[in-house]
């Protein structure tokens, strides 16, 4: 988890720097040091914050130029932080019977292939390339607000 | 915050502003987001329904002894890829092999058979139920459930084997017992002298009083030995049993009032007992093996309340009638000896059992002057306390807990006190 953070905010600070913004690298590098404190403190909370601060530094180096590999590569990598974050307590609960280390080797897997098929079909909208007006833009920011939404909370309700 | 709540935010606010400022690298960065999220919506559990069967080796054991608990779980739903199964467990009992949580994944049908066994001090559980978390591969989406179960264990306390304790108390019951009752007839010590009656045994003849006074015939009578009502109160204030912290000062309390009850029923008497904690509660009393065994029933139980107002204890004369014995087993405080005092005034023989809560909670704090000083000053206030208690005629055991009790109370009581024997009232026993 310690080496994906270090991964994220690394090449998050290196797509920083490649827009000239050394400040702003430096100033991931340093956001690096306490999300992997709390990490390595096994603070609750500090995967869900690397993962945010990823993303919102991905988006905002992306918006002003940052190359996509950087970008996507430090959220992916903050995503598979925070999910072994979780992933970690869940399997604290398994007993030794229960073979903790192929529960590991399956999840670290599925894992694998999720990222996989995102940074596959990411890097395939490179290659494909929409055109929208702004009448279609909207109407899909309302359906994606729309949908997203109503995904949440059906899960959190199903969840309670 | 949750965890789906929060990547469900990142992905709208990373979809929205993509779509709100044409940006194609923002909607690119919410598609792993998206598959992720994806992944967890189409893998989500269904719900869980799981049975439980719950086997325990023992209901019954000693401090210490291991408990096999069997638990069989059998999946009566759809498959589930990842459940998590708490056992919850009491504080005074630790698994001492195996696991009480597990994490597995169960098919339609399936039954698995999970096992682990336990130890446990002093307590009673009854077990209600395991909790099952069910959840995606990747935890986002959780659906719990509590499976109830039954069963229960019952750790009794542990009852050192005190040999004798010697009680003198006014009033005893019809039963031949071991306590002299002030009255003639059968028994092994002196009592007096009376004319011989026909069908006295000839060797209680008193051949020199006969001699001396030659118009009659003179026997020897003999003490009577019954039993007694024997009243074990046992303290179980807070306020008197967590000094400073939870040093185990209850449980030395409870161990002695095991052992003094194991043995004024071994010796036939009627016992009953009164744990004085946030309510009063009564072990009515009785005699025999089924007695020993409500008694550590309700001693296993037993647990410290907020009581404040020993000052009106009210012992029911109909369950323990004035003269009879009551052992108060309390680590004491100042304001514990004008009721203590008010109960040997009513007429009953009364003796303190007092673990030294004191020196215990000093051999826990570190050997600074403040605490010396402290400590002695603590001590002088319980020697005080001691010391009224004991002209008040009481017996008194002053028990350090770092000694072993059978030790402590047979020194201290295995003979009446000094003062009854003194007057010929404790006998020569």
């Amino acid at each position: 988890m310690l080496t994906l953070l270090a991964i994220a905010f690394a090449s998050l600070a290196f797509g920083w720097q490649a827009v000239g913004m050394g400040a702003v690298s430096l100033c991931m590098l340093a956001l690096m040091v306490p999300c992997m404190g709390l990490a390595w403190r096994k603070y609750p909370g500090a995967g869900g914050l690397a993962f945010t601060l990823a993303t919102i530094g991905a988006a905002a180096g992306l918006w002003r130029g940052m190359p996509l590999a950087a970008g996507l590569g430090g959220v992916m990598c903050a995503l598979a932080a925070w999910d072994l974050e979780s992933f970690s307590r869940r399997l604290r609960l398994a007993a030794p019977q229960d073979l903790p280390g192929r529960i590991e080797g399956r999840h670290l897997a599925l894992l694998a292939v999720i990222l996989a098929v995102g940074a596959g079909i990411s890097l395939g909208t490179q290659v494909i390339h929409f055109r929208f007006n702004f009448e279609w833009a909207a109407v899909l920011a309302v359906l994606s607000f729309a949908g997203i939404t109503a995904l949440v909370n059906w899960l959190r309700k199903r969840e309670n | 915050m949750t965890r789906i709540l929060l990547i469900g935010i990142l992905l709208l606010v990373v979809l929205l502003g993509g779509l709100a400022t044409f940006n194609a690298g923002w909607l690119t960065l919410a598609i792993p987001l998206a598959v992720y999220l994806l992944y967890a919506f189409l893998s989500a559990p269904e719900g869980i329904n799981l049975e439980v069967e719950r086997r325990i080796s023992e209901r019954r054991v000693s401090p210490g002894q291991p408990v096999g608990m069997e638990l069989v779980i059998t999946n009566h739903g759809p498959a589930t890829s990842q459940v998590a199964l708490k056992d919850s467990l009491p504080d005074f009992l630790s698994v001492s092999e195996g696991c009480a949580h597990r994490l597995v994944s169960l098919k339609k049908g399936e039954s698995m058979l999970w096992k682990y066994s336990f130890t446990g001090r002093r307590g009673f559980h009854k077990f209600g139920g395991i909790e099952a978390i069910a959840s995606d591969p990747l935890g986002l989406l959780s659906v719990r459930k509590f499976l109830p179960t039954s069963g229960q264990i019952l750790v009794l306390p542990m009852a050192p084997r005190v040999r004798r304790i010697a009680i003198r108390t006014r009033a005893t019951r019809v039963y031949s017992g071991n306590i002299p009752a002030r009255l003639g007839g059968s028994g092994v010590d002196f009592f007096g002298l009376r004319e011989y009656q026909p069908g006295d045994p000839l060797r209680t003849v008193n051949w020199r009083v006969s001699a001396r006074f030659p118009q009659a015939l003179y026997a020897n009578e003999f003490e009577q030995e019954r039993v007694a009502d024997v009243g074990i109160i046992l303290d179980a204030r807070r306020q008197v049993n967590y000094i400073g912290a939870d040093l185990g000062i209850f449980d030395q309390s409870i161990l002695a009032a095991a052992s003094l009850s194991d043995a004024f029923l071994a010796s036939g008497n009627r016992v009953g007992l009164l744990v004085y904690g946030q309510f009063i509660n009564w072990t009515v009393p009785g005699y025999g093996r089924l007695q020993r065994e409500r008694v550590l029933h309700a001693l296993a139980r037993a647990v410290p309340g907020d009581s404040h107002a020993f000052a009106n204890i009210y012992i029911p004369t109909n369950l323990f009638p004035s003269n009879s014995q009551l052992v108060f087993i309390s680590p004491l405080q100042a304001e514990d000896v004008e009721p203590l005092v008010r109960l040997r005034a009513q007429g009953y023989a009364l003796i303190v059992v007092s673990p030294d809560a004191v020196r215990l909670e000093l051999s826990s704090l570190a050997h600074s002057k403040p605490v010396q000083q402290a400590a002695r000053i603590l001590a002088m206030q319980r020697r005080i306390t001691l010391q009224r208690l004991r002209h008040a005629g009481i017996q008194l055991v002053d028990w350090d807990v770092t000694q072993p009790f059978e030790q402590v109370v047979e020194s201290a009581l295995s003979r009446p006190p000094a003062y009854m024997r003194a007057i010929g009232a404790g006998g020569a026993r």
